[in-house]
């Protein structure tokens, strides 16, 4: 197993490659109570196109099967897998998103057997037609929930403006007709090409023996068959900067409307250290541009444009990327307007020594912080995995990004990359 | 962990010492009994005092400040518990121990609230009348918020009416309808009265130097010695006659059934410990009756759960339904309380619900905030927070003790939020 010590952060992290190609991470953190593991496939709501395991040809799968599936694996063959992490008193939950799925459970007794519990519900599928038909009403009543959610809608709806093509434009859970073609089968079929342990990362925190917890992983693994793996083929969609919708106006049951401004990422091709280079310059930037100690922030206050609902945030994955600040408003066409061109603006944007330095420190903290909580090094670490990074090399690296850094990544800020969306109050 | 409790005049500390963190963090309370004519105003104060100080005259300032003290977070928030309204200020900061320079950091941190919490920015002697507009602007609209998140709405709604009449009713944030009238010299005198009589608590938890801190305490916050408001408890309660139901019309895709019933138990009761389990077997976790039965057996829910509000003797259940699924919803809810006071049910159930619970009581020690919210809530009860003691309460529940709170329950109102038939 390989060792490697962090002396910045005061953390030792544990890596092994099983045989079956399984990634596995282990972070011993010394008097904790809570141990978090995360399972997680590399496999969301956009991979929907691609050939299954064993055959030639490309397929097109429902949309929002990632997800249905990802409800389905708690059912196994001898009843319900919440039962069993309940008998050991763990909670467990999963998530899917737009470009993975990821299986948890937290407990801070029976370590042992919940994560041999996560490894096997996992790792053998069990669908029948009639728990299939029963699961649609309940994932159509999840998709009613977010449906009246204005925020969600507002959020998909900038993104649906951003793409042509790629499938993070649709609700990560579908919609009520893309679900109800969904089959036993075709869960099969997703389940076989994308569960394979070559395509997944282990990802377990808490007070453990790291040699004990090794030996109970490979003593699982090794008792279950895999294919050998071939190489999933799914089709990346990479779009350019330009968007297919620069302006959408809908309206719903809201007391305020709603604004948000989107501006798209080119490509998104990056991976590894350039991605990580690429996603701090421009972190840096819109903390720059739209942070609370921003001068944009303070103005648009004064200007009575934005309240405490305003947010940014920034999303940077391979095949699509893209930021959006949104807020309520009653001013909607002139926040609209504002935002715009403060984007569009940015382009020429010139930052002090200063800033960068207070701004980097700022970011850094934040880092460091985020590693009291066993949830977060296990997902964040996760989500740079996949993309080729280490979290913790992340961590350094705001130690080496210089302004000239920042320079070049300002081509991001591109007019015709801008989006709109708003959500009017009916009548 | 090393926990150390003082009282420096009319401040009551706790510290808790431990390695265990990559922050300090420190949460500093202020409570007084929730009243109407105060509470919108209590809200705005505590906008108004992180939008400008003696020291740092704008928000801006004062986020160049936080960012400078390496990305510290800021948090106010209010919040009511039983007839007590509480007023909190956060703050959370790197421990210096990882940063290459600055051991003033913790200091500094001190500093800072001090300014925040003492030393607002006047003009004429009281709050800048720029600052109180504006904040009375976004509190306006952070009102108007509420109405968009409708899981949110129906359950705010469902307390409304239910406590009509009632202390309770008041919302945390107060009323829209008073933020209007309030002017900088009022405001600015019920931010005097807050700080000389409210019963005042500060929560320390890190890998700090015990004397650092006290000697920091003393020099920035001095609060003189005022009487204790202790009661938590809102006994407030009504006869039931009859089920009380509202039906709202929005135009919602999924319809909202909420219930509300009264508990007859609250925190300071010897079967609170009992309530808590019923809770928990009735509808907190997957396992519980409401997700198990209404939601695996019958799809008739994504979410559907249950809450019981400690300092008020209540409960409430919410869920989103297919508005034509209501009766069956309703019916199928209810049977899972008769489930519970007739004890037909597995033995699995309160075996794993009692896990459940003390597995979640075990996580709140690994992280910092939970931690002292906890110490806080328990505080408030003239308790510690003792998770030996907890795990003991809730190992001597029996079967009969949950049949016993469960028979108690009264069901007093349903909110019930539709969309409206268009085409008949």
């Amino acid at each position: 197993m390989e060792k490697i010590v962090y002396d910045h952060i005061k953390e030792t992290l544990f890596h092994e490659r099983l045989d079956n190609g399984l990634a596995v991470y282990l972070l011993p953190k010394r008097g904790f109570n809570k141990y978090y593991a995360t399972f997680t496939t590399k496999y969301g709501s956009i991979d929907n196109h691609f050939i299954p395991i064993g055959k030639k040809d490309y397929i097109k799968v429902p949309d929002g099967i990632a997800h249905f599936l990802e409800h389905k694996m708690f059912e196994s063959e001898e009843g319900d897998v919440f039962d069993k992490f309940t008998e050991n008193g763990a909670s467990t939950n999963a998530y899917t998103s737009f470009n993975r799925t990821a299986y948890l459970f937290s407990c801070t007794s029976n370590f042992h057997n919940n994560l041999n519990i996560l490894l096997d519900f996992v790792q053998e599928p069990y669908f029948t037609d009639e728990t299939v038909e029963k699961e649609k009403n309940i994932i159509a009543q999840e998709i009613s929930m977010y449906n009246d959610n204005p925020d969600w809608q507002l959020y998909f709806g900038t993104i649906e403006n951003m793409y042509k093509q790629n499938g993070v434009r649709i609700d990560i859970a579908g919609t009520k007709e893309s679900i109800y073609q969904i089959t036993k089968d075709l869960l099969y079929e997703c389940y076989h090409t994308f569960y394979h342990p070559s395509n997944m990362i282990l990802f377990v925190v808490g007070d453990m023996d790291v040699e004990e917890t090794i030996q109970l992983i490979k003593g699982n693994q090794s008792k279950k068959e895999f294919k050998p793996f071939e190489k999933v083929e799914k089709k990346h969609i990479f779009e350019s900067n330009e968007v297919p919708q620069k302006d959408t106006v809908s309206k719903m049951e809201v007391s305020t409307p709603k604004v948000a401004v989107g501006i798209k990422n080119n490509e998104s091709r990056l991976l590894g250290e350039a991605l990580m280079k690429y996603e701090i310059a421009l972190d840096i930037i819109f903390d720059f541009l739209f942070s609370k100690s921003s001068n944009n922030y303070e103005q648009l206050l004064d200007e009575e444009l934005i309240n405490n609902t305003y947010n940014y945030e920034l999303t940077l994955e391979y095949s699509y990327g893209f930021a959006l600040i949104s807020s309520d408003t009653k001013k909607p066409e002139a926040l609209k307007n504002r935002l715009k061109e403060i984007l569009i603006n940015a382009k020429n944007l010139k930052m002090s020594e200063e800033a960068f330095t207070r701004i980097k420190n700022k970011l850094l903290g934040a880092s460091i912080k985020a590693l009291n909580s066993p949830e977060s090094i296990a997902n964040s670490f996760t989500r740079y995995k996949l993309n080729d990074m280490n979290m913790f090399d992340a961590i350094k690296a705001y130690e080496t990004i210089t302004l000239e850094d920042i320079e070049k990544v300002l081509p991001f800020f591109d007019e015709k990359a801008i989006t709109t969306k708003v959500i009017l109050p009916q009548l | 962990m090393e926990r150390i409790n003082y009282k420096i005049k009319g401040l009551n500390v706790i510290v808790v010492k431990t390695d265990k963190f990559k922050t300090t963090d420190f949460i500093i309370n202020f409570r007084n009994d929730l009243n109407v004519d105060t509470v919108t105003k209590r809200t705005l104060i505590t906008h108004v005092l992180k939008s400008a100080t003696e020291n740092y005259p704008s928000k801006k300032d004062i986020n160049l400040k936080l960012e400078k003290l390496y990305g510290a977070n800021l948090g106010v928030s209010v919040n009511k518990q039983g007839k007590l309204h509480i007023v909190s200020f956060r703050l959370s900061i790197v421990n210096d121990h990882y940063l290459m320079q600055n051991s003033t950091l913790l200091d500094d941190a001190f500093q800072f609230m001090h300014d925040i919490i003492f030393n607002p920015k006047l003009e004429n002697g009281v709050f800048l009348n720029k600052v109180v507009t504006e904040e009375k602007r976004l509190l306006n609209e952070q009102f108007s918020a509420l109405f968009d998140d409708k899981i949110r709405y129906a359950y705010d709604r469902l307390i409304e009416e239910m406590c009509k009449g009632e202390n309770y009713a008041i919302k945390s944030l107060g009323r829209q309808e008073d933020i209007e009238a309030i002017n900088p010299s009022d405001l600015h005198q019920t931010y005097l009265n807050m700080l000389k009589n409210d019963t005042v608590d500060l929560l320390v938890i890190g890998d700090v130097d015990s004397d650092r801190v006290k000697g920091l305490i003393e020099k920035h916050f001095p609060f003189d010695i005022r009487p204790e408001i202790s009661e938590v408890v809102d006994s407030e309660t009504k006869d039931i006659l009859e089920v009380n139901k509202i039906v709202e019309s929005k135009d919602v895709n999924q319809a909202k059934l909420n219930i509300g019933f009264r508990t007859y138990t609250t925190g300071k009761d010897d079967d609170y410990y009992h309530l808590l389990l019923m809770n928990a077997m009735l509808g907190v976790f997957p396992h519980s009756l409401l997700f198990k039965n209404v939601r695996e057996k019958e799809s008739l829910c994504y979410y559907i759960s249950s809450n019981i509000d400690k300092g008020k003797g209540i409960m409430i259940i919410y869920s989103g339904i297919n508005k034509n699924d209501y009766d069956k919803a309703y019916e199928l809810i209810l049977r899972q309380i008769e489930t519970l006071q007739t004890g037909d049910y597995e033995e699995a159930l309160m075996e794993h619900s009692r896990k459940a619970l003390i597995n979640n009581l075990l996580q709140i020690q690994d992280n910092p905030i939970a931690f002292l919210a906890s110490e806080y809530s328990h505080l408030l009860y003239q308790e510690r927070f003792d998770t030996k003691e907890i795990m003991d309460k809730l190992n001597a529940v029996t079967k009969e003790n949950i049949q016993n709170v469960a028979k108690k329950l009264k069901e007093d109102t349903i909110f019930f939020l539709t969309k409206e038939e268009v085409n008949k």
